[in-house]
């Protein structure tokens, strides 16, 4: 198993390179912060580097919020990049400015996930199609309202449609708008953001169909992002899995499917509810919700709700049971680090009064109270809660690292102070990358650990 | 009170109610919204039943009527829309019947008392009634409980329209003695509506967002449930709503009762959304949507708690929701609906194994999954609005089966064989153990509603 720093796309079978599009290369996108004390950027994108290739559809999922609308407008130039390279056919488009912007924006368009919203109410359904025409200049006039007729025709609408609003039409209807729109300067990459996610079943289906056939007529390269699983599966190539800002693990997508290496892929594919009231149900249940990617955890951006997070080898037998125990504790330190405190409650507190935050002990018994917890865990556990209780949360996270933290919390298991963070590694023959301390070899697969601990 | 306690008391209170009939009994309901341009029928005569203790599933597009039967259920139709004459809701909790007997005296009635005053030849000659739409040929085979449930009655001056328990077995005068009734819950109104809704039934709803007043604290807003439905103030209502979130799987709740909506993410408001609606110890959990805005990993830990909600305090619950995979985890029993109608009935397992209605085959095709490239099979058109009463099958021209007489005879849930007396389908094809002609046949005698309105 070789181990990657910077993904790459290996080549296929033979001396030909893949005909790659898009080379995107440790790409970022932060919102700085606005506030006048805070100015932690919001990471929603951290990082991420992979490649396109010609014709291809390449699926991005994720959760909301984990930064896939954001990577995915970024390689569009709707959002500019805090750092990083997003390569199409050689050229650095994040460097691009003015005219030669304008002349590449030709090329790459985006649908949207709304088919409300992305339509302008007032405008014809002529005027929707042909506005990226006029605003291009492209031909005559009378050369633009017969191409904005073949366009309806394309997408399965008739052209007596030119003249109509788009409130007259359904939502499947309007996302055809919407894709005719985006068809209309021959573009050949799309970003289709969640474009079936706002419809019915049936119609869904009736959409996604159009997509491919007009991927093969046009040739066009899709970036597919979405949250419905069996879509994606359906319809993309290949799948990159977003969690956080980071690209978890990026494959083939049958393979990812049937085979996921990482935690997180594993997690979120035992979520989706099958059709299939006979199918078993031992799915994963995640505890929580994702970390704030203002506040990012240090190490690995899911360990903080792994199934298989590595435990230090000292606490390696103790209790499941005791393990959520200590990552719920973990968590609600670290949301009490950052839950605004009013003025009213730190003056409170400096008088010794009752605030919302003193209740750390039922906390406590909460999470502990029917369990069996070893002397020693149970010691510093109550170093932990003491030090949260007088509000030193920091302390208090440190010494929980210190004792339950491995190197998906960014422990060096080598003793260095800097925290470690987990590296892509190819996990089989096709190229499929996966990020995770797992993979190492001094660790147990995936699955095997997720066995064992459900 | 804990949880514990509180459960045991629930599970005492159902033993002590429960029978062979069904906690909620929905027959013939219709609900119509009048305007200007057109009436559109929403819901449009659908029957099935939930038992304590059951996962009922409504499945469809949008626009079939899943929420407006919700809405019905819950007295939340708004002019201009309202449930049509004809349509019966009964709550079947004796419990209940006997609560609401005590509070409403003037409210309720005895069924004896009513069939002493009542003349079918008067109710069936006067009004819009048939003997049909009850299952019946003759008029006075129509028991008068059925044709009051209904609301017919009150024109012809046997009920004045104000009772909404109906006493069959006991005294009416005495609540303790009852011992079979219902409540009509498409005649609640005023403070028995309230009762009933929030106390005996309590609804989640797609967005937790929207149903979560912004400038008050989550606790706030439990603790108004508990006040109103339990009496509960002050301190004590604190520290049950604390204990409530709890119980729905927020962690830190002592300090999470404080904070305000927006300080939660969208599981964790959809979780203090589903506290209020236990706040008030429902019987019955109507769920519209209630995971549709949330992520999967989200979605399946909500789904993880209703489950475990109904297992521990034993609430019947009625999941709406689009998705197929969905109502395959949840559900005991589906119901699909389509254009206001209730096309295919059955356990969960069978309708999974083998549908039967072509809407059915039909959404179960459209899901991607298995046929990796291929072309997904569609269902050609739109859902209509159904504006008339049927007389025809509304799904006919989208339909790859449909034949001649689709068009001219308007389909009944029939069992899909003889074998199969609970999974029923609303499709000439069935019962499929028949020739098509006998089975047409049989279709075209039970029409309930052609021929009113």
């Amino acid at each position: 198993m070789s181990q990657h720093t910077a993904p790459t796309t290996p080549d296929d079978e033979g001396n030909t390179a893949p005909d790659t599009m898009v080379q995107v290369r440790d790409l970022k996108t932060y919102y700085e912060g606005g506030g006048l004390f805070d100015d932690r950027p919001v990471k929603a994108v951290d990082g991420v580097s992979f490649d396109i290739r010609r014709g291809e559809t390449l699926g991005l999922v994720g959760e909301s919020g984990c930064g896939k609308t954001t990577l995915g407008r970024t390689l569009i130039r709707l959002e500019e990049a805090t750092d990083g390279e997003v390569l199409f056919d050689g050229t650095d488009i994040t460097a691009l400015r003015g005219d030669q912007l304008y002349e590449w924006r030709q090329n790459a368009q985006m649908v949207f996930q709304d088919p409300d919203s992305s339509l302008n109410d007032r405008m014809t359904i002529g005027e929707i199609i042909r506005e990226p025409l006029d605003v291009h200049d492209w031909k005559t006039p009378a050369d633009r309202r017969k191409r904005v007729k073949s366009l309806l025709d394309e997408v399965g609408l008739s052209p007596e449609h030119y003249y109509r609003y788009p409130h007259q039409f359904s939502g499947g209807q309007r996302q055809r708008i919407g894709i005719a729109r985006t068809l209309a300067l021959n573009p050949e990459f799309i970003v289709l953001d969640e474009p079936v996610s706002a419809l019915d079943v049936s119609v869904q289906a009736e959409i996604i169909n159009l997509l491919e056939e007009l991927q093969e007529e046009f040739d066009l390269t899709y970036l597919f992002i979405a949250h419905d699983l069996s879509v994606v599966r359906h319809i993309c190539d290949r799948v990159a899995v977003m969690y956080l800002g980071n690209i978890m693990e990026i494959g083939p997508t049958e393979e990812l499917f049937t085979d996921p290496a990482n935690p997180y892929t594993h997690a979120l594919l035992s979520a989706i509810p099958k059709p299939d009231p006979t199918a078993s149900r031992d799915r994963i249940t995640l505890h929580g919700t994702p970390p704030n990617p203002r506040y990012p955890p240090t190490g690995c951006p899911f360990s903080t709700r792994c199934p298989a997070r590595i435990r230090p080898d000292e606490h390696e037998n103790l209790d499941d049971e005791v393990w959520d125990g200590i990552n719920g504790l973990r968590e609600i330190i670290r949301e009490r680090m950052r839950a605004d405190r009013s003025i009213r409650e730190r003056v409170r507190e400096r008088f010794g009064l009752e605030t919302r935050f003193a209740t750390i002990d039922e906390t406590y018994d909460e999470l502990f109270g029917d369990l069996s917890v070893p002397a020693r865990v149970e010691r510093v556990l109550a170093e932990v809660t003491d030090a949260a209780g007088d509000h030193e949360e920091r302390e208090a996270l440190d010494r929980l690292n210190a004792e339950f933290g491995s190197a998906c919390d960014g422990v060096d298991p080598d003793g260095g102070d800097d925290p470690v963070e987990p590296a892509y590694y190819e996990v089989s023959d096709s190229g499929r990358l996966s990020y995770c301390h797992r993979h190492a070899d001094e660790h147990r697969e995936t699955a095997a650990v997720i066995d064992d601990r459900s | 009170m804990a949880a514990d306690e509180r459960s045991a008391a629930a599970a005492a209170a159902t033993e002590e109610s429960r029978n062979d009939d069904p906690l909620i009994d929905v027959r013939n309901l219709q609900t119509a919204f009048f305007t200007d341009k057109e009436t559109i029928r929403a819901v449009d005569g659908i029957d099935f039943q939930i038992d304590s203790g059951q996962t009922v599933g409504i499945v469809g597009e949008s626009g079939s009527g899943k929420s407006v039967t919700a809405r019905s259920l819950m007295g939340l139709i708004e002019s201009p829309g309202r449930v049509l004459r004809g349509s019966s809701v009964r709550y079947r909790d004796l419990d209940a019947v006997r609560e609401f007997a005590g509070t409403f005296p003037k409210r309720t009635v005895a069924v004896e008392e009513l069939d002493a005053r009542y003349d079918p030849a008067e109710v069936f000659g006067e009004t819009d009634a048939t003997p049909g739409e009850f299952g019946y040929a003759d008029p006075a085979d129509v028991p008068v409980v059925d044709v009051a449930a209904a609301g017919y009655t009150d024109e012809v001056g046997i009920t004045d329209g104000d009772e909404c328990v109906f006493v069959l077995d006991g005294d009416a005068g005495s609540p303790e003695s009852i011992r079979d009734g219902f409540v009509e819950i498409t005649r609640l109104s005023g403070e028995a509506q309230r009762k009933m809704r929030g106390g005996r039934i309590a609804m989640v709803f797609q967005d937790p967002l929207t149903s979560l007043n912004p400038v008050y604290t989550v606790g706030n807003q439990i603790e108004e449930a508990l006040e109103l439905h339990q009496g509960l103030s002050g301190r004590a209502a604190t520290q049950e709503a604390a204990e409530l979130l709890e119980a729905v799987g927020i962690p830190d709740a002592r300090r999470r009762v404080n904070e305000y909506p927006h300080q939660f993410s969208g599981g964790m408001r959809q979780r203090a959304v589903i506290a209020m609606a236990l706040a008030c110890e429902p019987d019955m959990l109507i769920c519209d949507e209630p995971t549709t805005a949330l992520d999967v990993t989200i979605q399946a830990q909500i789904l993880d708690l209703i489950a475990e909600i109904q297992e521990s305090r034993d609430v019947a619950v009625m999941f709406i929701t689009h998705d197929m995979g969905v109502i395959a985890d949840v559900s005991d029993r589906v119901n699909v609906m389509y254009a206001g109608e209730i096309v295919e009935s059955a356990d969960v397992e069978p309708l999974f194994a083998d549908p039967k209605h072509p809407y059915t085959n039909g959404l179960l095709d459209s899901i991607p999954g298995g046929q990796v490239g291929d072309k997904l099979s569609t269902i050609d058109g739109s859902v209509p609005t159904p504006n008339e009463p049927a007389t025809y099958c509304r799904f006919a021209p989208r339909c790859p089966k449909a034949f001649d007489e689709c068009e001219a005879v308007h389909p009944v849930p029939t069992p899909v064989d003889e074998e199969s007396e609970d999974h029923t389908a609303a499709c000439l094809l069935y019962p499929d153990d028949v020739p098509t002609e006998e089975a047409v046949a049989r279709h075209r005698g039970r029409d309930r509603r052609g021929d009113r309105e």
